[in-house]
Protein backbone atom coordinates (compact mmCIF):
# COMPACT_ATOMS: atom_id res chain seq x y z
CA UNK A 1 0.00 0.00 0.00
CA UNK A 2 1.21 3.46 -0.84
CA UNK A 3 1.63 6.10 1.79
CA UNK A 4 -1.72 7.69 2.58
CA UNK A 5 -2.46 11.15 3.87
CA UNK A 6 -6.03 11.52 5.01
CA UNK A 7 -8.18 13.60 7.29
CA UNK A 8 -7.78 12.25 10.78
CA UNK A 9 -10.02 12.31 13.81
CA UNK A 10 -9.52 13.38 17.41
CA UNK A 11 -8.42 10.77 19.88
CA UNK A 12 -10.60 12.01 22.74
CA UNK A 13 -9.66 9.51 25.42
CA UNK A 14 -8.17 6.10 26.15
CA UNK A 15 -8.74 3.56 28.92
CA UNK A 16 -7.00 0.24 29.53
CA UNK A 17 -7.90 -2.71 31.74
CA UNK A 18 -5.72 -5.61 32.82
CA UNK A 19 -6.39 -8.61 35.07
CA UNK A 20 -5.23 -8.20 38.68
CA UNK A 21 -3.34 -11.48 38.65
CA UNK A 22 0.39 -10.92 38.07
CA UNK A 23 2.69 -13.70 36.90
CA UNK A 24 6.37 -12.93 37.44
CA UNK A 25 8.99 -14.17 35.03
CA UNK A 26 11.34 -14.35 38.01
CA UNK A 27 9.29 -17.43 39.02
CA UNK A 28 9.35 -19.09 35.57
CA UNK A 29 11.04 -22.29 36.78
CA UNK A 30 10.95 -24.14 33.47
CA UNK A 31 14.40 -22.63 32.88
CA UNK A 32 17.43 -22.16 35.12
CA UNK A 33 17.83 -19.00 37.24
CA UNK A 34 20.66 -17.83 34.97
CA UNK A 35 18.60 -18.33 31.82
CA UNK A 36 15.65 -16.61 33.51
CA UNK A 37 17.76 -13.55 34.34
CA UNK A 38 19.04 -13.45 30.77
CA UNK A 39 15.50 -13.81 29.36
CA UNK A 40 14.28 -10.89 31.50
CA UNK A 41 17.27 -8.73 30.58
CA UNK A 42 16.94 -9.44 26.85
CA UNK A 43 13.16 -9.29 26.45
CA UNK A 44 12.67 -6.62 29.14
CA UNK A 45 9.62 -8.52 30.41
CA UNK A 46 9.62 -8.87 34.21
CA UNK A 47 5.99 -9.74 34.77
CA UNK A 48 2.65 -10.02 33.06
CA UNK A 49 -1.00 -9.62 33.98
CA UNK A 50 -2.77 -12.89 33.27
CA UNK A 51 -6.53 -13.38 33.08
CA UNK A 52 -8.09 -16.20 35.08
CA UNK A 53 -10.61 -18.48 33.37
CA UNK A 54 -13.91 -16.67 32.98
CA UNK A 55 -12.54 -13.26 31.97
CA UNK A 56 -12.55 -12.61 28.24
CA UNK A 57 -10.99 -9.90 26.11
CA UNK A 58 -14.48 -8.49 25.61
CA UNK A 59 -14.86 -8.18 29.41
CA UNK A 60 -11.68 -6.09 29.68
CA UNK A 61 -12.69 -3.94 26.71
CA UNK A 62 -16.21 -3.53 28.12
CA UNK A 63 -14.86 -2.24 31.44
CA UNK A 64 -12.52 0.14 29.62
CA UNK A 65 -15.27 1.44 27.33
CA UNK A 66 -17.91 1.83 30.02
CA UNK A 67 -15.39 3.70 32.19
CA UNK A 68 -14.69 6.12 29.33
CA UNK A 69 -18.36 6.70 28.61
CA UNK A 70 -19.13 7.34 32.29
CA UNK A 71 -16.03 9.42 33.07
CA UNK A 72 -16.58 11.88 30.24
CA UNK A 73 -20.40 11.87 30.29
CA UNK A 74 -20.58 10.68 26.71
CA UNK A 75 -24.09 10.42 25.30
CA UNK A 76 -24.28 6.81 24.11
CA UNK A 77 -26.61 7.88 21.31
CA UNK A 78 -23.67 9.72 19.72
CA UNK A 79 -21.65 6.54 19.19
CA UNK A 80 -22.11 5.46 15.59
CA UNK A 81 -19.26 2.98 15.18
CA UNK A 82 -17.79 0.22 17.34
CA UNK A 83 -14.76 -1.77 16.19
CA UNK A 84 -13.46 -4.72 18.22
CA UNK A 85 -9.88 -5.58 17.28
CA UNK A 86 -8.89 -8.95 18.68
CA UNK A 87 -7.87 -12.51 17.93
CA UNK A 88 -9.56 -13.85 21.07
CA UNK A 89 -13.26 -13.42 20.51
CA UNK A 90 -16.07 -14.53 22.82
CA UNK A 91 -17.54 -16.96 20.29
CA UNK A 92 -16.86 -18.52 16.91
CA UNK A 93 -19.89 -16.45 15.95
CA UNK A 94 -21.53 -13.90 16.30
CA UNK A 95 -19.11 -11.00 16.13
CA UNK A 96 -18.01 -9.89 19.60
CA UNK A 97 -18.55 -6.27 18.53
CA UNK A 98 -22.30 -6.98 18.33
CA UNK A 99 -22.29 -8.41 21.85
CA UNK A 100 -20.41 -5.36 23.11
CA UNK A 101 -22.86 -2.98 21.42
CA UNK A 102 -25.62 -4.52 23.52
CA UNK A 103 -23.59 -4.80 26.75
CA UNK A 104 -22.57 -1.14 26.51
CA UNK A 105 -26.19 -0.07 25.95
CA UNK A 106 -25.47 1.59 22.64
CA UNK A 107 -28.20 2.40 20.16
CA UNK A 108 -29.09 -0.07 17.42
CA UNK A 109 -27.97 2.31 14.68
CA UNK A 110 -24.32 1.50 15.39
CA UNK A 111 -22.03 -0.02 12.79
CA UNK A 112 -20.23 -2.74 14.77
CA UNK A 113 -17.76 -5.32 13.53
CA UNK A 114 -14.67 -7.29 14.47
CA UNK A 115 -11.19 -6.92 13.01
CA UNK A 116 -9.09 -10.06 13.44
CA UNK A 117 -5.63 -8.60 13.83
CA UNK A 118 -3.08 -8.76 16.63
CA UNK A 119 0.11 -6.73 16.99
CA UNK A 120 -0.70 -4.34 14.13
CA UNK A 121 -4.37 -4.11 15.13
CA UNK A 122 -4.44 -0.77 16.92
CA UNK A 123 -2.86 1.11 14.03
CA UNK A 124 -5.18 -0.62 11.55
CA UNK A 125 -8.16 0.00 13.83
CA UNK A 126 -7.45 3.72 14.11
CA UNK A 127 -7.10 3.98 10.33
CA UNK A 128 -10.31 2.08 9.62
CA UNK A 129 -12.24 4.08 12.21
CA UNK A 130 -10.98 7.45 10.99
CA UNK A 131 -11.73 6.57 7.35
CA UNK A 132 -15.28 5.47 8.13
CA UNK A 133 -15.96 8.43 10.40
CA UNK A 134 -14.76 10.91 7.80
CA UNK A 135 -16.51 9.19 4.90
CA UNK A 136 -19.83 8.52 6.61
CA UNK A 137 -19.93 11.49 8.96
CA UNK A 138 -19.93 9.42 12.15
CA UNK A 139 -19.38 11.82 15.02
CA UNK A 140 -18.10 9.41 17.69
CA UNK A 141 -16.63 5.92 17.59
CA UNK A 142 -15.28 3.35 20.02
CA UNK A 143 -12.18 1.39 19.07
CA UNK A 144 -11.81 -1.60 21.41
CA UNK A 145 -8.52 -3.46 21.13
CA UNK A 146 -7.06 -6.28 23.15
CA UNK A 147 -6.34 -9.93 23.59
CA UNK A 148 -6.13 -12.66 26.17
CA UNK A 149 -3.13 -14.25 24.50
CA UNK A 150 -2.11 -16.25 27.56
CA UNK A 151 -5.01 -18.62 26.99
CA UNK A 152 -3.21 -20.13 24.02
CA UNK A 153 0.34 -20.09 25.43
CA UNK A 154 1.59 -23.43 26.72
CA UNK A 155 3.12 -23.02 30.20
CA UNK A 156 5.70 -25.57 29.05
CA UNK A 157 6.85 -23.46 26.10
CA UNK A 158 9.69 -21.15 27.05
CA UNK A 159 9.52 -19.45 23.65
CA UNK A 160 6.02 -18.03 24.21
CA UNK A 161 4.83 -18.39 27.81
CA UNK A 162 7.05 -15.69 29.42
CA UNK A 163 6.34 -13.15 26.68
CA UNK A 164 2.59 -12.56 26.65
CA UNK A 165 0.18 -10.71 28.90
CA UNK A 166 -3.52 -9.89 28.76
CA UNK A 167 -5.21 -6.51 28.34
CA UNK A 168 -8.28 -4.84 26.84
CA UNK A 169 -8.48 -1.17 25.88
CA UNK A 170 -10.99 1.38 24.65
CA UNK A 171 -10.28 4.49 22.61
CA UNK A 172 -12.96 7.11 22.05
CA UNK A 173 -12.65 8.92 18.74
CA UNK A 174 -14.55 11.95 17.56
CA UNK A 175 -14.89 13.91 14.34
CA UNK A 176 -13.00 17.16 14.73
CA UNK A 177 -14.25 20.58 13.62
CA UNK A 178 -10.96 21.12 11.82
CA UNK A 179 -9.39 17.81 10.83
CA UNK A 180 -5.64 17.38 10.91
CA UNK A 181 -3.88 15.18 8.38
CA UNK A 182 -2.94 11.64 9.36
CA UNK A 183 -0.16 10.00 7.41
CA UNK A 184 0.37 6.28 7.38
CA UNK A 185 1.16 3.04 5.63
CA UNK A 186 -0.20 -0.46 6.21
CA UNK A 187 1.51 -3.60 4.96
CA UNK A 188 0.90 -7.35 4.83
CA UNK A 189 2.98 -10.42 4.00
CA UNK A 190 0.98 -13.62 4.35
CA UNK A 191 3.98 -15.71 3.31
CA UNK A 192 4.96 -15.43 6.97
CA UNK A 193 1.60 -16.67 8.28
CA UNK A 194 3.18 -19.63 10.06
CA UNK A 195 5.69 -17.48 11.93
CA UNK A 196 3.06 -16.84 14.65
CA UNK A 197 0.15 -19.24 14.52
CA UNK A 198 -2.38 -21.24 16.49
CA UNK A 199 -2.91 -24.10 14.07
CA UNK A 200 -5.90 -26.06 15.31
CA UNK A 201 -9.42 -24.99 16.19
CA UNK A 202 -10.80 -23.35 13.08
CA UNK A 203 -11.71 -24.76 9.67
CA UNK A 204 -8.27 -25.49 8.20
CA UNK A 205 -7.46 -27.79 11.09
CA UNK A 206 -10.59 -28.59 13.06
CA UNK A 207 -10.32 -29.66 16.69
CA UNK A 208 -9.58 -33.35 17.12
CA UNK A 209 -8.05 -35.55 19.80
CA UNK A 210 -4.64 -34.83 18.29
CA UNK A 211 -5.21 -31.11 18.87
CA UNK A 212 -4.58 -31.64 22.58
CA UNK A 213 -1.56 -33.92 22.33
CA UNK A 214 1.59 -32.32 23.71
CA UNK A 215 4.64 -32.62 21.50
CA UNK A 216 8.26 -31.92 22.41
CA UNK A 217 9.81 -29.59 19.85
CA UNK A 218 13.11 -29.58 21.75
CA UNK A 219 14.91 -26.79 23.61
CA UNK A 220 12.24 -26.38 26.29
CA UNK A 221 9.31 -26.15 23.91
CA UNK A 222 6.35 -28.41 24.70
CA UNK A 223 3.03 -27.49 23.15
CA UNK A 224 -0.12 -28.75 21.47
CA UNK A 225 -1.56 -27.75 18.07
CA UNK A 226 -3.99 -25.44 19.92
CA UNK A 227 -1.08 -23.60 21.52
CA UNK A 228 0.48 -20.48 20.09
CA UNK A 229 3.60 -21.37 18.10
CA UNK A 230 6.16 -18.68 17.45
CA UNK A 231 9.22 -18.80 15.20
CA UNK A 232 11.35 -16.30 17.05
CA UNK A 233 14.10 -15.88 14.47
CA UNK A 234 11.63 -15.32 11.62
CA UNK A 235 9.65 -12.74 13.57
CA UNK A 236 12.79 -11.00 14.72
CA UNK A 237 14.25 -10.85 11.20
CA UNK A 238 10.94 -9.58 9.80
CA UNK A 239 10.51 -6.87 12.43
CA UNK A 240 14.00 -5.39 12.32
CA UNK A 241 13.98 -5.48 8.50
CA UNK A 242 10.49 -4.24 7.65
CA UNK A 243 9.55 -1.84 10.44
CA UNK A 244 12.47 0.59 10.12
CA UNK A 245 12.22 0.46 6.31
CA UNK A 246 8.48 1.22 6.35
CA UNK A 247 8.91 4.06 8.86
CA UNK A 248 11.69 5.56 6.75
CA UNK A 249 9.49 5.37 3.64
CA UNK A 250 6.65 7.07 5.51
CA UNK A 251 8.95 9.81 6.74
CA UNK A 252 10.60 10.44 3.39
CA UNK A 253 7.41 10.54 1.36
CA UNK A 254 5.63 12.86 3.77
CA UNK A 255 8.77 15.02 4.19
CA UNK A 256 8.82 14.41 7.92
CA UNK A 257 11.71 13.57 10.19
CA UNK A 258 11.88 11.29 13.20
CA UNK A 259 13.65 14.19 14.93
CA UNK A 260 10.37 16.09 14.96
CA UNK A 261 8.38 13.29 16.57
CA UNK A 262 7.56 13.75 20.23
CA UNK A 263 6.91 10.06 20.92
CA UNK A 264 7.43 6.86 18.92
CA UNK A 265 5.02 4.36 20.47
CA UNK A 266 5.80 0.88 19.23
CA UNK A 267 3.98 -2.37 19.69
CA UNK A 268 5.57 -3.92 22.76
CA UNK A 269 7.15 -7.09 21.38
CA UNK A 270 10.41 -7.49 23.22
CA UNK A 271 13.05 -5.02 24.25
CA UNK A 272 15.86 -6.34 22.07
CA UNK A 273 13.68 -6.17 18.97
CA UNK A 274 12.25 -2.73 19.76
CA UNK A 275 15.64 -1.29 20.68
CA UNK A 276 17.12 -2.57 17.41
CA UNK A 277 14.31 -0.81 15.52
CA UNK A 278 14.82 2.36 17.57
CA UNK A 279 18.58 2.41 16.98
CA UNK A 280 18.18 1.82 13.24
CA UNK A 281 15.80 4.77 13.03
CA UNK A 282 18.05 6.88 15.28
CA UNK A 283 15.20 7.86 17.58
CA UNK A 284 16.29 9.19 20.98
CA UNK A 285 15.61 6.70 23.82
CA UNK A 286 13.52 9.21 25.79
CA UNK A 287 11.02 9.36 22.91
CA UNK A 288 10.34 5.62 23.00
CA UNK A 289 8.25 4.50 25.99
CA UNK A 290 8.14 0.90 27.18
CA UNK A 291 5.45 -0.86 29.18
CA UNK A 292 6.49 -4.43 28.46
CA UNK A 293 8.45 -4.70 31.72
CA UNK A 294 5.13 -4.74 33.56
CA UNK A 295 2.70 -6.17 31.01
CA UNK A 296 4.65 -8.17 28.39
CA UNK A 297 3.36 -8.39 24.84
CA UNK A 298 -0.34 -7.56 24.97
CA UNK A 299 -1.01 -7.81 21.24
CA UNK A 300 -3.28 -5.07 19.86
CA UNK A 301 -3.61 -3.52 23.34
CA UNK A 302 0.09 -2.78 23.69
CA UNK A 303 0.15 0.68 22.07
CA UNK A 304 -2.86 2.18 23.92
CA UNK A 305 -1.75 0.43 27.14
CA UNK A 306 1.67 2.08 26.80
CA UNK A 307 0.03 5.45 26.14
CA UNK A 308 -2.17 5.14 29.24
CA UNK A 309 0.51 3.85 31.60
CA UNK A 310 3.60 5.69 30.37
CA UNK A 311 2.46 8.88 28.62
CA UNK A 312 -0.72 9.84 30.42
CA UNK A 313 0.56 13.25 31.53
CA UNK A 314 2.37 14.10 28.27
CA UNK A 315 -0.70 13.23 26.19
CA UNK A 316 -2.62 15.95 28.01
CA UNK A 317 -0.90 18.34 25.59
CA UNK A 318 -0.74 18.25 21.79
CA UNK A 319 1.93 15.86 20.54
CA UNK A 320 3.31 14.53 17.29
CA UNK A 321 3.00 10.76 17.65
CA UNK A 322 4.33 7.96 15.52
CA UNK A 323 2.49 4.70 16.25
CA UNK A 324 3.85 1.45 14.86
CA UNK A 325 2.34 -2.02 15.10
CA UNK A 326 3.95 -5.18 13.71
CA UNK A 327 3.70 -8.93 14.03
CA UNK A 328 1.22 -11.75 13.49
CA UNK A 329 -0.02 -12.03 9.92
CA UNK A 330 2.52 -10.94 9.05
CA UNK A 331 0.97 -7.52 9.27
CA UNK A 332 2.46 -4.12 10.06
CA UNK A 333 1.60 -0.46 9.88
CA UNK A 334 2.62 3.03 10.93
CA UNK A 335 0.56 6.08 11.67
CA UNK A 336 1.82 9.63 12.11
CA UNK A 337 -0.60 11.76 14.08
CA UNK A 338 -0.63 15.34 15.30
CA UNK A 339 -2.75 14.70 18.33
CA UNK A 340 -4.69 17.20 20.35
CA UNK A 341 -4.91 16.62 24.10
CA UNK A 342 -5.81 12.98 24.84
CA UNK A 343 -7.47 12.08 28.14
CA UNK A 344 -6.10 8.90 29.69
CA UNK A 345 -7.93 7.20 32.54
CA UNK A 346 -5.82 5.56 35.23
CA UNK A 347 -5.12 1.88 34.55
CA UNK A 348 -8.05 -0.33 35.55
CA UNK A 349 -7.26 -3.63 37.28
CA UNK A 350 -9.99 -6.24 37.17
CA UNK B 1 27.66 1.28 10.17
CA UNK B 2 31.00 -0.48 10.71
CA UNK B 3 32.94 -1.22 7.54
CA UNK B 4 36.19 -2.37 9.24
CA UNK B 5 35.23 -6.00 9.51
CA UNK B 6 37.84 -8.53 10.60
CA UNK B 7 37.41 -11.83 12.37
CA UNK B 8 38.99 -10.38 15.50
CA UNK B 9 36.75 -7.30 15.49
CA UNK B 10 33.68 -9.51 15.03
CA UNK B 11 34.69 -11.71 17.96
CA UNK B 12 35.26 -8.60 20.07
CA UNK B 13 31.82 -7.25 19.12
CA UNK B 14 30.13 -10.53 20.04
CA UNK B 15 31.90 -10.54 23.41
CA UNK B 16 30.75 -6.95 23.98
CA UNK B 17 27.12 -7.82 23.27
CA UNK B 18 27.00 -11.11 25.15
CA UNK B 19 28.50 -10.80 28.59
CA UNK B 20 26.50 -13.25 30.70
CA UNK B 21 28.15 -16.39 29.37
CA UNK B 22 31.85 -17.16 29.17
CA UNK B 23 33.10 -16.32 25.69
CA UNK B 24 36.77 -16.04 26.62
CA UNK B 25 37.57 -19.03 24.41
CA UNK B 26 35.57 -17.78 21.44
CA UNK B 27 37.53 -18.50 18.26
CA UNK B 28 36.73 -18.47 14.52
CA UNK B 29 35.96 -22.20 14.52
CA UNK B 30 33.96 -22.29 17.76
CA UNK B 31 30.59 -24.00 17.28
CA UNK B 32 28.47 -21.25 18.82
CA UNK B 33 25.45 -23.42 19.66
CA UNK B 34 27.71 -25.76 21.63
CA UNK B 35 28.89 -22.94 23.94
CA UNK B 36 27.67 -23.64 27.45
CA UNK B 37 24.66 -21.45 28.24
CA UNK B 38 23.97 -20.54 24.59
CA UNK B 39 20.23 -20.15 23.86
CA UNK B 40 18.13 -19.09 20.89
CA UNK B 41 18.00 -15.59 22.42
CA UNK B 42 21.75 -15.30 21.84
CA UNK B 43 21.02 -15.90 18.16
CA UNK B 44 18.66 -12.90 18.23
CA UNK B 45 21.40 -10.79 19.81
CA UNK B 46 23.68 -11.73 16.91
CA UNK B 47 20.93 -10.74 14.45
CA UNK B 48 20.52 -7.38 16.21
CA UNK B 49 24.28 -6.83 16.23
CA UNK B 50 24.60 -7.51 12.49
CA UNK B 51 21.69 -5.16 11.78
CA UNK B 52 22.87 -2.20 13.83
CA UNK B 53 26.62 -2.68 13.29
CA UNK B 54 26.83 -3.86 9.69
CA UNK B 55 23.63 -2.44 8.23
CA UNK B 56 21.75 -5.49 6.95
CA UNK B 57 19.45 -8.13 8.32
CA UNK B 58 20.25 -11.81 8.55
CA UNK B 59 17.29 -13.99 7.57
CA UNK B 60 16.11 -16.77 9.86
CA UNK B 61 17.64 -19.35 7.49
CA UNK B 62 20.97 -17.46 7.43
CA UNK B 63 21.24 -17.43 11.21
CA UNK B 64 20.23 -21.10 11.33
CA UNK B 65 22.97 -21.92 8.81
CA UNK B 66 25.55 -20.08 10.89
CA UNK B 67 27.45 -22.62 12.96
CA UNK B 68 30.72 -20.84 13.69
CA UNK B 69 31.97 -17.26 14.01
CA UNK B 70 33.77 -17.79 10.71
CA UNK B 71 30.46 -18.67 9.02
CA UNK B 72 29.02 -15.42 10.35
CA UNK B 73 32.09 -13.47 9.22
CA UNK B 74 31.79 -14.89 5.69
CA UNK B 75 28.08 -14.08 5.48
CA UNK B 76 28.65 -10.48 6.58
CA UNK B 77 31.65 -10.10 4.27
CA UNK B 78 29.63 -11.34 1.26
CA UNK B 79 26.81 -8.92 2.03
CA UNK B 80 29.20 -6.00 2.42
CA UNK B 81 31.13 -6.79 -0.76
Amino acid sequence: MAIFSAAGVNIHSIAAAVPQQIVSNYNFDLISPDERAFLIKTTGIKERHVAPDGITTADLCFISASSLLASYNIDKADIGLLIFVSQTNDYFLPATAAILQHRLGLEKNVMAFDVGLGCSGYVYGLTIAASLMQTLGISKALLLAGDISTTSCSPSDKSTYPLFGDAGTATLLQLPHTPTQWHGNMMTDGSGAEAIIVKDGMLRHKLSEASFKVTDSGNGVHRTPVSLALKGEEIFAFSIREVPASVETLMQQTRQSVNNIDYFVMHQANRLMNETIRKKLKVAPEKVPYSLDEFGNTSSASIPLTMVTRLSEQLGHSQKLLLSGFGVGLSWGNLLIDSGPINCLPLIEV
Amino acid sequence: MNSNLTLDSLIAKIREEIDEIDLSGLAPDTEIRKIEGWTSLHGLIIMALVSTEYGFELSASQIQATHTVEDLYRTIKEKMA
